[in-house]
């Protein structure tokens, strides 16, 4: 099985929408057609509007609104953030670098097997994770009733950072195995020939090459770790997201909520600011074709640490879950508590899934075109914005929608059209992401050739551009649906009434400490998540053309 | 009697990219059934000049008319798909999740479709594999599929894009050989882009040679050849040394010897000789000396050193049999004389 990273098979460095130069593919002189300039600008609109009202909304504010940016508590929140925030990066970038490394270049037994499952948590929500270690601690905890130990709960800070660490780190891992796959080898070769150990052409020679991929992993971490709600309210370690959920659910003037979410979003903007300026004067690209690496032979000692380094990651990130989360099923089940699957929510979540990534996919077409074919200042600035959205914190995003929603789209506030759009506008980038580089292949002449053979532009997209970038398309979307599945804070802010997802019924059971029913959830939510990952293998097996 | 309207006609078309300048008053006139080649040096708009008559990139000024009909000019833009443009592409371009049939047929009615693929096919020498996808086929194969593609809706011309570069040498001259049957057969207009000036003379009624943007030259590959127009084009189209002269009537005077020429010219003249029109015969004092030769088998070039240094290309027949060292007198059978400004 092949776990990619949300964004698509395409390196990451695209994430945020810094656009690298493409191959010189694109010489059409002629303009896009009107429609399809129509059709992206308007997939993009629901993206922009509601953020551009939620700003204005904020500066028209009245004084007292305004207080709580001054407030104490609003400093302290984002103290807590931005604690929990560096240290789930610096653990992720440890546990990721490290992880890639054994995998890729030791001979460490086993190491196909491990390359599957490292990553493996990935595929688990934050919340989930969150969830499955509340229920294994504390003194009602599985660890507790099978050993008898007084076993303190396992949640605030530490908690959080566990469970955050676990779902990001393998951010930082795809991104830098690909890295050490792309890596010349000869250059370790010639740095050991010239008499560096190891551990000293490592250090000199390798990581620094790996630095472009650490620091995009990494940065993936810290956004993902700031814009989290699930793990963070499940663990009530009070953070921005949690703030400003709290904010809207239990107060009439939602004004402080939008004010907390524009310095969150700030805070995200800056992040991706930052880390693109360490960026800028990096230029590390040795993309030779791979060569085979020679792997490092490892010594007893070493073979037992990195194996023990590999056995406690998949044991905290897949093992321990889903036993957990089995357990307390079973458990809950045996003494009569309603565990019974939630066929609503299953439908909810399958609905609203795979409407997100049909949407997403239809929304993808006409984005990568423009940006792949009519490369301009026009579609680089329709690019960057699909990245940033899917950057910022999804629970600012809904809530700028909401605020958008109740003041001008009436009916449409609170119906499943709008929770749909919002799911494919967020997810978008990855949609993009996965058909850009399907699109990268098609060879540009072959689009000409269909034009000169008599089709219009919108007949050659039907039968010639979209068949070849089929892969990627079925790629992307099925990372949307299984992006969605898991979504949780945009669900809940903008969730039709009697409109359930799994997501929603696994926090809402957890927050009030029916842990067995939120396992089962748990586990039907995972079940299910084994839909799109079994499109994503059979679309990176089937190449284009 | 009717006059014929050019098949293809592009008046002054230009076109800059930034700073670089593609078309510089492009202008070209084919005729109903000729066959031309562009020829230039790489980096001389060849290619944009292609594009521009298709239609994928729209020239800034000039006019280009396809059949008789404005496709281009201050205001008209016809589309490509409107132009009747058959294109082969340098990578053939074949779509390759169709079939070989699916291919051929893409641009011609549904009602023609069965019956002109299979004409089509058995015109470029591919009937029976119709159900076989691009993939695969070999290089050649996909080179006649993509042929066969841009002739079946019957275009007004056909544009081919170096259509021949990515065959390897003995392949090649099949093709071209193959290409310029089928084209003839087929009735077709033809415009073939390519930088390999052997190339352009081999297939081709009319060569039209390129540079900076512009044609410099059109004429038959004869023509081109024998009586380029200047030093550069003299020089591109083949092996060529240049020498300066003065001609006075009617004899060019050069340090070479001298050639009698047209009593037109006078004064300072460059003379330009090309390797095949020079003779050389073995002499125990002669002139020149034989540096190194390159033996062919049909024939030979030698490389010669004069007394002064000097050192002069001369292709010759199978004689003499020659080796280096040996001394030979050289004579020129023709050469080309521009006056020097």
């Amino acid at each position: 099985m092949t776990v990619q990273a949300p964004w698509g098979p395409e390196p990451a460095v695209n994430v945020v929408g810094v656009t690298e130069a493409p191959p010189p593919q694109s010489r059409t002189g002629r303009k896009a057609p009107w429609w399809m300039w129509a059709g992206g600008v308007l997939i993009v609109l629901p993206l922009i509007f509601p953020l551009v009202f939620l700003f204005f909304r904020v500066l028209g504010a009245s004084d007292a609104a305004l207080d709580i940016l001054f407030d104490l508590r609003t400093a302290e929140l984002a103290l807590r953030s931005t604690v929990l925030t560096a240290l789930v990066t610096a653990t992720a970038v440890v546990v990721g670098v490290a992880g890639a490394w054994v995998v890729s270049s030791t001979e460490v037994p086993g190491r196909k097997a491990w390359g599957v499952l490292v990553p493996l948590p990935l595929v688990i929500p934050s919340y989930v994770l969150a969830l499955s270690f509340l229920a294994a601690s504390g003194p009602r905890g599985t660890l507790a009733t099978v050993t008898g130990w007084d076993v303190p709960v396992l949640d605030g800070l530490p908690g959080a950072w566990l469970a955050l660490t676990l779902s990001t780190f393998p951010f930082v891992y795809l991104m830098v195995l690909a890295a050490l796959r792309r890596l010349d080898p000869a250059l370790e070769d010639a740095a050991r020939g010239l008499g560096a150990s190891r551990w000293h052409s490592f250090w000199t020679i390798t990581l620094p090459q790996l630095r472009p991929a650490i620091g995009a992993g990494a940065l993936l971490t810290a956004l993902y770790t700031l814009s989290d709600f699930g793990a963070v309210s499940l663990m009530r370690y009070a953070a921005f997201t949690t703030a400003i959920y709290a904010q809207y659910a239990g107060r009439i003037d939602r004004t402080p909520a939008a004010v907390l979410s524009v310095l969150l979003i700030l805070i995200a903007l800056v992040i991706i600011w930052a880390e693109q300026r360490t960026r800028g004067r990096a230029a590390y690209h040795t993309s030779r074709p791979a060569r085979r690496r020679s792997r490092q032979r490892l010594s007893t000692g070493e073979r037992i640490a990195a194996l023990g380094f590999l056995t406690s990651v998949v044991t905290l990130g897949v093992v321990i879950p889903v036993v957990v989360l089995a357990t307390w099923a079973w458990r809950g089940a045996r003494v009569g508590e309603t565990v019974t699957i939630d066929w609503g929510a299953v439908g909810g979540s399958l609905i609203g899934s795979s409407l997100a990534a049909v949407l997403a996919m239809a929304a993808a077409i006409p984005i990568v075109v423009l940006t792949v074919r009519y490369r301009g200042r026009a579609a680089g600035w329709l690019e960057r914005t699909v990245f940033v959205t899917f950057s910022l914190p999804h629970i600012t995003v809904a809530l700028a929608v909401v605020f958008f929603a109740v003041r001008y789209l009436g009916p449409l506030y609170q119906s499943l059209t709008l929770l749909v759009v919002v799911y494919a506008s967020i997810f978008l980038a990855q949609a993009t992401g996965a058909t850009r580089a399907s699109m990268l292949q098609v060879n540009p002449s072959v689009e000409e050739a269909s034009r000169s053979l008599g089709k219009g532009p919108l007949q050659t997209l039907r039968s010639v551009t979209v068949p070849l970038i089929r892969p990627g398309l079925l790629a992307g979307g099925a990372l949307v649906f299984l992006t969605t599945m898991k979504e949780l804070p945009a669900t809940l802010l903008l969730r039709p009434t009697g409109f359930d997802t799994l997501a929603v019924r696994i926090w809402s059971a957890a927050n009030e400490l029916f842990y067995a029913r939120a396992a089962a959830s748990a586990l039907v939510l995972l079940g299910l998540s084994a839909i799109p990952l079994y499109f994503l293998v059979l679309s990176t097996k089937e190449s284009p053309g | 009697m009717t006059e014929t309207r050019p098949a293809i006609e592009c008046r002054g078309l230009f076109q800059t990219y930034g700073d670089t300048v593609a078309l510089d008053d492009f202008s070209l006139v084919v005729d109903k059934g000729e066959v031309v080649s562009l020829v230039g040096p790489s980096g001389c708009g060849k290619t944009t000049a292609l594009r521009a008559i298709a239609g994928f990139e729209p020239p800034d000024a000039g006019s280009v008319s396809i059949g008789g009909r404005t496709v281009f000019s201050e205001g008209v833009d016809v589309a490509p798909e409107k132009r009747r443009v058959g294109m082969v592409f340098q990578d053939y371009a074949l779509f390759p999740h169709m079939t070989v049939a699916d291919n051929v047929g893409y641009g011609v009615t549904e009602e023609d479709r069965v019956e002109r693929v299979a004409e089509v096919l058995d015109l470029v020498g591919l009937t029976g594999m119709d159900h076989r996808l691009p993939s695969e086929l070999s290089g050649g194969e996909q080179q006649r599929v993509a042929l066969a593609r841009a002739l079946a809706p019957r275009p007004e011309v056909v544009l081919l894009d170096e259509p021949f570069s990515n065959l390897d040498a003995p392949h090649r001259d099949r093709m071209r050989r193959d290409v310029r049957r089928i084209l003839r057969d087929a009735g077709a207009t033809a415009v073939f882009v390519t930088h390999d000036q052997s190339e352009a003379l081999a297939i081709a009624d009319t060569v039209a040679v390129m540079r900076d943007g512009h044609v410099v030259q059109v004429g038959s590959p004869l023509d081109v050849y024998q009586r380029p127009t200047d030093p550069w084009v003299a020089s591109f189209l083949g092996e060529s040394l240049a020498v300066e002269g003065i001609a006075e009537d009617g004899v060019v005077k050069t340090d070479l010897g001298s050639f009698p020429v047209d009593g037109s010219v006078e004064g300072a003249v460059r003379v330009i000789i090309r390797p095949e029109w020079i003779i050389a015969t073995p002499a125990a004092n002669g002139e020149a000396t034989v540096i190194d030769l390159e033996y062919y088998g049909h024939d030979q070039m030698l490389l010669l050193e004069l007394a002064d240094g000097r050192r002069v290309q001369a292709r010759v027949g199978r004689r003499p049999v020659l080796d280096r060292g040996d001394r030979v007198d050289l004579e020129f059978q023709e050469a080309v004389v521009f006056p020097r400004d």
